[in-house]
């Protein structure tokens, strides 16, 4: 197993920059995940770490080894595809086995190896079955078995569950967080979907548009975005935004929103021009006495809660309340904003201010 | 009928597209007429400034909602709509939701809407009807379906994460006949009653999901965001609301 | 590919000519022998081969495009999960490749063997079936005992042999086609 480092990778494909200096590390044994929308260019990293790709400058450590130029096949990698890329014409059995007989173990090692993985997935049933036809998820489980059964350094796996559909996609998303559980591999596994990245990660990267734009474990990633783009991604329903011209500076504890005065966690930088308050929507609780106001304009019931969109002068807002507090479309309702949570953007350049309260997830820089 | 797949005539314009129904024979409709009822439709989808693209350079949400406008430029008395938003990603999905019912609501035509997306049935729905192999088995508003499930199967087709099911044996006070008891993750107070071993400690931001070890059974709940829990740790855990069961999975009140 | 037969063997025939033909000097510069002391088309034991170099050259190209359609019918993915599985290039030739590309093979197979039962311009313009009845193949025999000799009665009788054999063959062949695609 192995600790992953990467330092400055960058990729292009002619004019076009896929990657743009991405660094991070992924420690021995993590369940790591490389978030962002399509196009983000999470793939291709994903790629370069397994040498698919190759970079075009920057430098990738597997096991604290140079790995960047080194073909696939030499870096001791296992690589589950979206659409699975099982063999189609050999069965279950052959395509498990595929990865052992190429590196030339012997046959009596090899029967022994496949019997104990196909075990641990559950599919001993369907050895000498084609896998033309198979079930998706049982074409997941012999993909994720052929990776295993190598015990290769590091698990990479592009959008896996993006092929099945989605009742049994959570299913799946256990069954593989409890395998990796047990075994303890280091993996990295690229999602353009949140849910999936914050259920099944310890640690998540969310890219856009080739630059790596948070990294940390998900919590502190839900809590403290270090950008607008991080805190629209993240979240179901995402973050609100109330944008507004204004300055705020630094030590200052509120911001004006037309006239009425919002505390903030205390500011530890300046900033002027066009700005944004980030609200997550647990954090907005309806208040007759609170001074900020807005209208409800609709709601949505979810079972436990409920989510009421309100628009007020900033923009609109979601907020998700209980579900047995009433609310009718139309009714104007005050808003008071849980202070300790709040984040003030840059609006133009979509970065978090640094305050207080995400001093230490966003200290750094 | 608005369909899975957009279905668009790939060789018209958005405005052709929209404008195809009215122009069939039947209704006749007059030109000015015609040229106002798909800018109304255009506006209120937002793809008015995409009248004059091809159906085919469009993105997938805008081509979803040219064949929803292509469905509500003829005032039916009925929408029958095939799981419409599926093939689109989730931020659209969430801001289509709202769309659809507000149009809904503003023009009060009858919407029959076909999804798999318990989300979709309890944000937008009046009723809902939950059908079990061709078999309606409950129908209602969702907060009823949601709250007062008839059977197991009602019960597990709403609710994120799902309904625990566990032999109604496990905690004491079953009542007469019950086979199965039902617990909602919300169900379930901590700190309080018997133990059980927290196994996995989920963040989802907004919430935390514990999955537990309780005698042998899984059981998933939510807590406390920032909860200091992490796995090994012991919790108590009491039911509170919980449904019963029988035999046959038919709720027992 | 893309010419008549018949006009490929009237092509072929000024190639293979002893004196004159590129073919005969390309052959005797390489060797070192003389070109005019061999006759591709006049030799009985040259002249199945003169049919044979030139049937390969004219249906290359159609093979090759089967072949083609069916190394892109393999998906990248699979080499590189082949690649990741660390097999090399050549056990990812032997295992991968080949048996994907297989049935394609096979089906070129199968469609020049039937066009080998009739072919008959390209041997009538080149050799006209001789020397002797060496190059004689089924085809030009039977039109031979047909209208030439007139035994109709016999011909038809050979025409309908020979359309069950190649129809059985055939039936045997897709069959066992179909079963390597199966896979």
């Amino acid at each position: 197993m192995a600790r992953i480092e990467i330092r400055n990778l960058r990729k292009e494909f002619g004019d076009f920059t896929a990657v743009q200096s991405s660094s991070f590390v992924i420690e021995d044994g993590e369940f790591f995940m490389l978030l962002g929308p399509s196009g983000c260019g999470k793939t291709t990293t994903l790629r370069m770490m397994a040498g698919l790709e190759l970079p075009t400058s920057g430098e990738i450590f597997i096991d604290n080894q140079e790995v960047s130029q080194k073909r696939a096949s030499e870096r001791d990698i296992a690589f589950v595809f979206q659409m699975f890329a099982l063999y189609p014409h050999v069965n279950v059995r052959k395509n498990i086995s595929y990865p052992l007989v190429s590196q030339g173990m012997k046959r009596s090692q090899v029967t022994e190896r496949v019997a104990e993985v196909s075990r641990i997935l559950g599919i001993e049933g369907i050895l000498d079955r084609p896998v033309s036809g198979l079930s998706g998820g049982d074409r997941q489980r012999v993909a994720l078995a052929r990776a295993i059964v190598r015990e290769p350094k590091a698990f990479f796996m592009d959008e896996p569950l993006g092929a099945l559909d989605a009742e049994f996609r959570e299913h799946m998303a256990h069954e593989l967080r409890s395998l990796h559980d047990r075994m303890g591999a280091t993996t990295v596994y690229v999602t353009h979907d949140q849910l999936e990245a914050m259920q099944m990660g310890d640690k998540i990267v969310v890219m856009n548009h080739g630059v790596v734009e948070q990294f940390g474990v998900p919590q502190d990633i839900y809590d403290w975005p270090a950008t607008m783009f991080v805190a629209d991604f993240i979240g179901s329903p995402s973050m609100s935004f109330l944008r507004f011209e204004g300055a705020v500076e630094q030590g200052g504890t509120s911001v004006e929103l037309g006239g009425i005065s919002v505390e903030v966690p205390r500011l530890l930088e300046d900033a002027q021009g066009p700005l944004a308050l980030g609200v997550r929507p647990e954090h907005i609780h309806f208040d007759d006495t609170a001074t900020y106001r807005g209208q409800v304009i609709a709601t949505e019931y979810l079972g436990t809660t409920q989510i009421v969109s309100v628009d007020t002068p900033h923009g609109a807002l979601k907020a998700r309340l209980s579900s047995e507090q009433p609310t009718r479309v139309g009714d104007a309702v005050g808003l008071r904003l849980d202070k300790r949570t709040l984040t003030v953007f840059d609006a133009g350049s979509g970065r978090a201010l640094i305050s207080e309260a995400n001093r230490e997830v966003l200290g750094h820089g | 009928m608005v369909f899975q797949q957009y279905s668009l005539y790939p060789h018209l314009t958005v405005r052709q597209n929209l404008e195809f129904p009215l122009k069939s024979p039947l209704l006749r409709t007059p030109k000015d007429e015609i040229e106002r009822k798909v800018r109304d439709v255009a506006e209120v989808l937002r793809i008015d400034h995409k009248l004059d693209n091809k159906a085919t350079a469009l993105s997938g949400g805008e081509m979803q909602r040219v064949s929803i406008g292509r469905a509500l430029v003829r005032n039916p008395s009925i929408y029958l709509m095939d799981e419409p938003l599926s093939s689109l990603d989730a931020k659209l999905r969430a801001e289509l939701r709202i769309e659809l019912k507000r149009i809904q609501a503003q023009s009060g035509a009858t919407l029959l809407y076909v999804t798999h997306d318990q989300v979709e049935a309890m944000t937008m729905a009046t009723h809902v009807g939950v059908l079990d192999h061709g078999r309606l088995v409950q129908f209602g508003p969702p907060r009823e379906v949601y709250e007062n499930p008839v059977s197991i199967y009602a019960a597990t087709r709403l609710g994120q994460p799902r309904i625990n099911l566990l032999p109604a044996s496990v905690f004491a006070g079953a009542p007469e006949g019950a086979r199965t008891i039902g617990l909602r993750p919300e169900h379930i107070v901590q700190g309080e009653g018997e133990e059980g071993s927290v196994v996995r400690v989920e963040r989802l931001g907004d919430q935390t999901r514990l999955h537990l070890d309780f005698k042998q059974h899984q059981i998933i709940t939510v807590t406390d965001p920032h909860t200091p829990l992490k796995a090994g740790d012991m919790v108590q855990i009491r039911p509170r609301n919980a449904y019963y069961f029988d035999a046959a999975g038919a709720r027992i009140v | 590919m893309m010419l008549s037969p018949a006009v490929v063997g009237n092509f072929w025939t000024f190639l293979y000519q002893p004196q004159i033909g590129l073919f005969n000097y390309v052959v005797g510069f390489l060797s070192g022998t003389d070109p005019s002391g061999f006759s591709m088309i006049g030799e009985v034991a040259l002249a199945p081969w003169a049919i044979v170099i030139v049937d390969t050259w004219m249906w290359t190209p159609f093979v090759m495009l089967i072949c083609l359609a069916g190394l892109r019918s393999i998906p990248e993915s699979i080499y590189e999960a082949a690649e990741c599985d660390r097999a090399s290039k050549w056990r990812q030739f032997w295992t991968i490749t080949i048996p994907m590309v297989l049935p394609f093979l096979m089906l070129a197979v199968l469609f020049r063997g039937i066009e080998n039962f009739k072919m008959f311009d390209l041997v009538v313009q080149l050799t006209g079936g001789g020397p002797g009845s060496t190059t004689e193949l089924t085809s030009i025999n039977l039109k031979r005992e047909a209208f030439e000799k007139w035994r109709t009665g016999y011909a038809s009788a050979y025409a309908v042999i020979l359309f069950v054999t190649v129809f059985g063959l055939a039936s045997i062949y897709v069959k066992a086609l179909n079963k390597v695609k199966e896979r």
